[in-house]
């Protein structure tokens, strides 16, 4: 409907009524909605990972003991290592590893296989990540439930330290979250960087000392072992589960400020480029 | 009817790119210079050849992607929403959890969902399939779940990219009229489309955008003869025309510099 001239005057005068868009917030609701979104996602997510095969959750069981048998197999059988407490020394490295590789690998290429919904609606970017790690996290807890009985019943037997577990738990989400959010924000730029992401994760999985204590390595290299958040996690486990006595707080603190500043940087990320990531071209 | 100005886009300009800072390779400028008005209930269509930029201009106005040069001036609060069809449909999920999730990223409220849901349901005519996961429909029942649940979205502005309606020719028929309602409502809705007979019948006004370019803003007719006057059986001008129509632009007239090297 054409408008006589003197309309642009009143259009001059509502203009100051109007706002630059990107501080205008888009869901109505705000982050309860989105919340909600990331709840959806997580359940959607565990769902349809169990109609998609015809064993559908006991996958969630018998994948990860394949997998560990692998390991029990090559180090423990083969390789003829540690003693009698070697079974449950791997299995408890290997349990806690499984959150964070399944969750940083998958997380690398998270946006990139979103990218057509990306470009349908306005998503908050952090919501692919976030409910990734929490449906793995959702998983990682029933393993923990399985490793639990497996101690009770083959190890050292149920100890009050494992009441300390929540905390480990909490401490673990933290750093998962930070990891895992924060490749998938950095490799849609360069999706290269996938190849160079899965092969560090490969490199953590032996540096860690999922299947080695570190008493076995030099005096020297120690402190440097210590720099990996991932080998304080598995061993801050070993120390409720398996020794039954508290975990080395100071490095387990240490983990979680280096995990809340990695994810304040991340949340940066995520603020800065949220508009961005749709339009890239991969 | 009140004219209330509700969202104003300023020189939009995009390119698309790949990487990021040292990565960074710009591809090519989907839009250049781009502005125009939006008044409260006003239908406002879009209107160009396909690859002329106008999915990347809806992408703009629903806050899915940031322009690179210019500026999309909005009024607080204006919930912008591009009625996606399928947004995150996962095949093992059943109908009733791809409305829901659909819902969601489409912006809507869980409890506006759920209130919805016997409502998508029906104008679906999937109800004996709803808690059937959609893996085992057909593309088209697939195609009248997503219709539904897009036909629901709620929001301030509504952006439509092209589809009208969708599935056999009954349902096409009656998601159209669905469609043409929502359209009429007194919600603002900016359309997209290149098809002169939709736009003639449902927009006030027509921007028509020529290689990223504005290349006409005016009343629907007026633009549309211009437009068909390029888009003759010898094919449509490739460069956009320095047109100028009497309607009531915003910014000073654009000028159209084709020659600029973005």
């Amino acid at each position: 409907m054409p408008q006589p001239c003197g309309a642009r005057v009143t259009g001059v005068r509502r203009l100051m009524e109007l706002i630059p868009a990107e501080k205008s917030p888009l869901v109505s609701a705000g982050l309860a909605s989105t919340l909600e979104l990331v709840r959806y996602k997580v359940l959607a997510e565990l769902k349809a990972e169990m109609s998609r095969a015809y064993l559908g959750l006991m996958w969630w069981v018998a994948e990860p003991v394949l997998y560990m048998a692998t390991f029990y197999l090559v180090f423990g059988v083969l390789f003829q290592r540690g003693g009698p407490g070697y079974p449950a020394f791997l299995i408890c490295g290997l349990v806690v590893w499984r959150w964070i590789d399944s969750s940083v690998r998958t997380g690398a290429t998270v946006l990139l296989a979103n990218q057509a919904l990306l470009g349908q609606v306005y998503v908050p970017k952090w919501v692919f990540p976030l409910s990734l790690v929490l449906a793995n996290g959702v998983k990682y807890v029933v393993l923990l439930v399985l490793l639990l009985a497996f101690l009770g019943l083959a190890g050292p037997g149920p100890q009050w330290s494992w009441s300390l577990l929540p905390v480990l738990v909490v401490v673990q989400l933290l750093l998962v979250v930070f990891l895992a959010g924060f490749v998938a924000a950095v490799v849609p730029f360069l999706p290269d960087l996938t190849i160079v992401v899965n092969n560090l994760m490969t490199l953590l999985l032996f540096l860690s000392g999922i299947f080695f204590s570190v008493d076995t390595i030099p005096g020297a290299w120690q402190r440097i072992f210590w720099l990996n958040p991932v080998a304080v996690m598995v061993d801050a486990y070993r120390d409720v589960l398996i020794e039954g006595g508290p975990p080395a707080l100071g490095r387990l603190a240490a983990v979680a400020l280096f995990a809340v500043a990695g994810i304040a940087l991340t949340g940066w990320l995520y603020h800065r480029y949220d508009r961005v990531y749709p339009k890239l071209v991969v | 009817m009140s004219r209330e100005i509700i969202l104003r886009a300023r020189r939009l300009g995009v390119c698309y790119r790949r990487g990021l800072g040292p990565f960074a390779r710009p591809l090519y400028w989907a839009l250049k210079r781009v502005s125009f008005d939006l008044h409260s209930g006003e239908t406002l269509g879009v209107i160009g050849r396909n690859g002329a930029g106008k999915s990347t201009l809806l992408r703009i106005l629903a806050g899915i992607i940031a322009p690179d040069v210019g500026e999309l001036l909005v009024r607080p609060g204006l919930r912008r929403t591009l009625l996606a069809l399928q947004a995150g449909f996962m095949p093992n999920l059943t109908g009733r959890e791809n409305v829901v999730l659909s819902g969601l990223l489409l912006g809507m409220a869980r409890r506006r969902i759920d209130a919805c849901m016997d409502q998508i349901t029906a104008f679906s005519e999937l109800a004996e399939f709803i808690d059937l996961p959609i893996k085992h429909y057909s593309v088209g029942m697939r195609a009248r779940l997503g219709f539904a649940v897009a036909l629901h979205a709620d929001a301030d502005v509504l952006l439509i990219d092209e589809v009208l309606g969708v599935g056999d020719a009954a349902f096409r028929a009656k998601s159209k009229a669905a469609m043409r309602d929502k359209i009429r409502s007194d919600k603002a809705v900016v359309l997209a489309s290149h098809e002169p007979g939709t736009l003639r019948e449902l927009c006030d006004r027509l921007v028509w955008i020529e290689s990223g370019q504005v290349a006409m803003t005016g009343p629907t007719e007026t633009v549309l003869e211009a437009y068909r006057a390029t888009a003759g059986p010898s094919g449509p001008g490739g460069r956009a025309r320095e047109v100028l129509a009497p309607g009531p632009a915003a910014d000073p007239p654009v000028p159209v510099h084709t020659h600029r090297p973005y």
